[in-house]
């Protein structure tokens, strides 16, 4: 019993691998309804589930297979062309072999139902009808091809079933044989099909004898393929997976002791199993990849069997089915894919008389792409339909309650497709019964998001629809940031974060309390954020240095304040048990490198518990753009833009005088300059790359410009694309990149970023676009320039040295004092807030010092009020002046320079 | 067909008498016991981490060599004031997912006849009777054979 339902097991298993691919096949016939090649293949299929049905004795499953058989038979003969009525029913039969397959695998006996016997009595009228059709049709090539062809049909068609027949008939009686014939059958079929191959393909073509040594090459590496795989329970793999992550923590421990005794050797051998382990870890994560292709595979005949029933056409392309994926996310991404699949052609692809009306093919394209990016997969879901009207999201969104219409009237474009995502939407006009079966869209975000996953809509009305799935390759070992709250060290996965941010008293001003909410503004934006102790339900001593961690929960930001943060770590994703499935704020456990556990916090189940509220983030948002003058020193809004698309470059926001867009055709080459008509003036481009060395701009039809003013004169950088303008603390590293022209490097948004400086650009381009307005002298005036950001040094110092200035610079208010007492200077410009010596120090001790108390001294700001100015002058401070407003503080500097020096002539 | 056994014999148990093996462990000076089949294994103090928002019974999760186990608060759970410290692990193994049940000693294993295996009675001092399967009379205290179904909240 045990070895027959072994047997059983094998060839369910090895049938449904053959049925996914003949779901593909067929359509591809309906494409090619000559392809022999094709034919003989699903032939082929068909028959082996015949004969292994026969000698199971599976008499319905036999019988719809002989049919299907018999059809294909005469369809391989060329005796008949596949029309889309014989691959309806040829389809239908492959259905119905599915649906005893599976009811196989769960009873192990086929099921009892009149449905199938009715098929079959339609299956065999059919099959008549196309045998007669192919004695009538197909007589003339008969007969050129001989009888031979026409009793070969019918041999394979006959015979080997009836050879099986018998030999299920003398296994019965002795079950010891059973093994060994077991073992022949696959060969005997390979060799029988290996047989058939040659002799469907030369028939059509002239019988040459030439062709079957051809034919042998080609079916030699498919019987080699076979051996050189093996089949694996995927319990065992499981199995596997979970031992090598037991391993793995072993390692971290073991790397952890070894690096407390420090012994050379022992140092040495966990650095070796530490290699070994990683290498182990990362080739059984391999054995549970599948290419996501097995999933992209069922879409052929979903897509064709949509579009039949819908009336439209649409053509299917699959791109990057090779891409790997963990086999646990294969499975579970079925569905929503299936879903976002049904959605593109119900709602998206318009009928074909409507497209050409439009002015499009009449065969909608769909486009399933998946791709690796970032340690992520990515998978697009692309249709080139109506696309999705955004006024009618938000209309619809009115209707059914979701949304007021003095929101709906707020809503940015983004935010109103966001919509789609909320329970009880749909945008279908009618239900259908394709998309519109209660399972929205909020389903399908929900299921991705489970997945440690996103999901992200874009569309352009009239044009088409992209919807594009961000799913982690594997949800055994993720990576992750290890943070603590009162005394617990959690797990926060790495996909979810977005940015750290320490809370200083300095950052803690941007700490917003409204209500019960508390928000944090992150470069203009308002998050809202929560304690980690709060979620935790746990009683909190308030604390000095906190951190807050800015997360994504694919709906929206938010930050949670945690104690302290850890290390980085690959984690091994452990379930919890049962009594904790009520919790939605944890996503599982990992034991990490000491041994001890630590809870994986599930990012999404925390968003919901934070429930905010829509008035409280509007009145935030009020409250903050008020306050947003009393910005902190070194925050400072950027630019980010691609020249070229592999490389990002930023400039400070505030240099810019305004973005534009121009058509490449507006672009001129004129006595050696390149320019453009802009605002009725000619105005001359900048291509970085001429300057920089950099990848150059590529061809396109319209380029951004930046364009910078100097009084009436302009200019402006060609750019590819603007990628945001972000406000932010940078952090340059000036040594990576020492290029004239090149602030320094930082990253931003995860991206290695080059600061450009955009004085020193211009003037490489235009030496005199500059006005200079230093004072008339022998010789230039002489700056000390003391300021700690390396990035505000250079650029100041830059433009000061363009303006004529001689410039020396101290990195902080006590290396100015330094420098002052050993050399003479005409001015200081300081920053105020800097390390070692503020400049306010810097400025009061000057005063005192009885050589200096007449420097002129200007102090340079990110932003000045008021009150700051009024303390300035007190210290002593002549000139307050904001850093990036260049020529104004060119202008002061002049004046004051100015002003000083006639005083004292 | 197996007959149970008459109440004269139960009296002097017997090596050819159908008996059951039991774990025991105190709580609160109760002698608890359960079939040693529920039972995977006993372990002493294992580093408990708790986990907020959980099910006051629930104490938090252990690390069982490498698998992680729900530790229980038995006494929470069956709602008994204990009054030390509950620091040994009795692992009880069900349905794929094994559990930890804290309790404070443990105690013999005790081979019990079926005949001296009795339905609780209506109501035990100090005890929440729910949890309780049968008892048994030794000759010093009463043997309170816990339901591993109802602690599980099945």
């Amino acid at each position: 019993m045990g070895f027959e339902e072994d047997v059983l097991k094998d060839f369910i298993t090895e049938a449904k691998e053959n049925l996914e691919r003949l779901d593909e096949e067929f359509v591809e016939l309906e494409q090619r309804p000559e392809d022999r090649e094709l034919l003989s293949s699903i032939f082929r299929t068909i028959h082996t589930i015949k004969g292994t049905a026969g000698f199971f004795g599976f008499k319905t499953l036999e019988a719809i297979a002989h049919f299907a058989e018999d059809i294909l038979s005469k369809l391989r003969d060329g005796l008949v062309v596949a029309d889309e009525e014989t691959i309806d029913v040829l389809l239908k039969a492959v259905d119905y072999i599915k649906a005893i397959i599976a009811a196989l695998e769960e009873t192990g006996k086929e099921p009892v139902d009149e449905t199938y016997l009715d098929f079959l009595v339609d299956l065999r009228n059919f099959a008549e009808k196309v045998a007669k059709k192919a004695e009538g049709g197909g007589a003339e090539e008969e007969k050129a091809s001989e009888e031979k062809s026409a009793k070969e049909s019918q041999e394979e068609a006959s015979s080997p079933p009836e050879e099986e027949k018998a030999e299920e008939a003398a296994k019965e009686e002795s079950p010891s044989q059973k093994a060994e014939t077991k073992e022949e059958k696959p060969q005997e079929e390979s060799k029988s099909q290996a047989e058939t191959k040659p002799q469907a393909e030369s028939k059509p073509q002239t019988p040459k004898p030439s062709s079957p040594p051809k034919k042998e090459d080609k079916g030699a590496p498919h019987v080699h393929l076979t051996e050189t795989h093996v089949r694996v329970d995927v319990k065992l793999l499981d199995q596997l997976m979970n031992l090598a992550g037991e391993l793995v923590l072993s390692r971290n421990r073991l790397v952890q002791i070894a690096s407390r005794i420090s012994d050379a050797e022992l140092q040495n051998a966990t650095q070796n199993l530490s290699l070994v382990t990683t290498e182990l870890q990362e080739k059984i994560m391999k054995t549970r990849m599948q290419p996501i292709g097995n999933v992209f595979n069922k879409f052929p005949r979903i897509v064709r069997d949509l579009a039949r029933s819908t009336g439209k056409k649409v053509n299917l392309r699959i791109e990057g089915a090779d891409t790997e994926l963990d086999r646990s996310i294969i499975d579970a991404i079925k569905d929503p894919l299936t879903h976002l699949v049904r959605n593109s052609i119900d709602h998206g692809i318009e009928d074909p008389d409507t497209r050409v009306q439009l002015g499009k093919p009449p065969v909608g394209t769909l486009v399933l792409r998946a791709y690796h990016e970032g340690g992520q997969v990515v998978i697009e879901i692309e249709d080139d339909g109506r696309g999705i009207d955004v006024n009618k999201v938000k209309q619809k969104a009115i209707e059914r309650g979701l949304i007021t219409p003095a929101e709906a009237e707020k809503m940015s474009d983004r935010e109103a497709l966001a919509l789609i995502f909320k329970p009880g939407f749909s945008t279908a006009q009618k239900v259908t019964n394709i998309s519109g079966r209660g399972v929205g869209m909020d389903v399908v975000k929900t299921n991705v998001e489970k997945l440690g996953g996103s999901i992200d809509i874009q569309t352009v009305l009239g044009a088409g629809t992209t919807v594009r799935l961000k799913i982690p390759l594997t949800l055994a070992i993720i990576p992750a940031l290890v943070v603590t709250c009162e005394g617990q060290r959690y797990a926060i996965p790495q996909v979810s974060l977005r940015e750290l941010v320490g809370l200083s008293p300095e950052t803690r001003k941007n700490i917003h309390q409204i209500g019960d909410s508390e928000f944090f503004r992150l470069r203009g934006e308002m998050v809202p954020i929560i304690r980690l102790s709060k979620i935790l339900g746990l009683e909190a001593e308030s604390r000095e240095n906190e951190s807050l961690v800015i997360l994504n929960s694919g709906a929206m930001d938010f930050g949670l304040v945690v104690d302290e943060i850890w290390d980085s770590e690959e984690i091994v994703v452990k379930p919890l048990g049962k009594h904790f499935k009520d919790i939605s704020i944890f996503a599982g456990a990992t034991i990490m490198g000491d041994g001890k556990m630590a809870l994986i916090l599930d990012v999404v189940g925390i968003s919901r518990k934070i429930g905010l509220k829509v008035e409280d983030v509007d009145r935030v948002k009020e409250e903050a753009s008020k306050r947003a003058t009393l910005a902190e020193d070194e925050q400072q809004f950027i630019l980010l833009f691609n020249v070229s698309p592999e490389e990002q470059f930023a400039i400070p926001l505030a240099l810019v005088a305004r973005l534009d867009k121009i058509k490449a055709e507006k672009l001129e080459f004129v006595g050696g300059k390149e320019i453009v008509q802009y605002r009725g003036r000619s105005m001359p481009i900048i291509r970085l790359e001429n300057y920089l060395p950099i990848q150059p701009l590529p061809e396109q039809d319209e380029y951004h410009l930046l364009v910078f003013a100097e009084g009436e004169r302009e200019v402006a950088f060609l750019v590819s694309r603007i990628v945001d303008s972000i406000q932010t603390q940078v952090k340059l590293d000036e040594r990576l990149y020492q290029i004239e022209g090149v602030l320094g490097s930082a990253i931003v948004k995860g991206r290695t970023t080059l600061f450009l400086d955009v004085y020193k650009i211009i003037e490489m381009q235009d030496p005199y676009f500059f006005v200079k307005i230093v004072p008339q002298e022998e010789r230039p005036y002489r700056v000390l320039l003391a300021e700690d950001s390396p990035f505000f040094r250079q650029m100041i110092a830059n433009y000061l040295a363009a303006a004529g200035y001689d410039v020396e610079t101290a990195a902080d208010g006590l290396e100015a004092w330094e420098k002052l007492q050993k050399e003479p200077f005409d001015v200081l410009v300081t920053d105020i807030e800097m390390p070692n010596m503020t400049g306010l120090e810097l400025a009061k001790k000057i005063r005192a010092d009885e050589r200096l108390a007449h420097l002129p001294v200007m102090a340079l700001t990110s932003l000045a009020s008021d009150e700051d100015k009024r303390r300035g002058l007190e210290a002593g401070i002549d000139e307050y002046q904001v850093k990036l407003e260049r020529s104004k503080v060119l202008e002061a500097l002049a004046d004051l320079l100015n002003r000083k020096y006639a005083q004292a002539a | 067909m197996h007959l149970p056994a008459t109440e004269t014999e139960s009296k002097k148990p017997s090596l050819t008498e159908e008996s059951r093996l039991f774990i025991t462990f105190w709580l609160a000076d109760f002698l608890f016991a359960l079939p040693v089949e529920e039972v995977v294994e006993i372990n002493r103090s294992l580093d408990i981490t708790p986990v907020p928002q959980a099910p006051a019974f629930v104490s938090g999760i252990i690390n069982l060599r490498g698998q992680i186990l729900t530790a229980i608060d038995l006494a929470k759970r069956i709602g008994l004031k204990r009054e030390k410290e509950a620091h040994h692990n009795v692992i009880i193994g069900r349905d794929d997912e094994p559990l930890s049940l804290l309790v404070e000693q443990v105690g013999d294993v005790l081979e019990i006849p079926i005949s001296q295996i009795e339905n609780p009675p209506e109501v035990i001092e100090g005890l929440d009777i729910q949890f309780v399967k049968n008892v048994s009379k030794l000759p010093d205290r009463l043997l309170v054979i816990l339901d591993v179904e109802k602690i599980l909240g099945n």
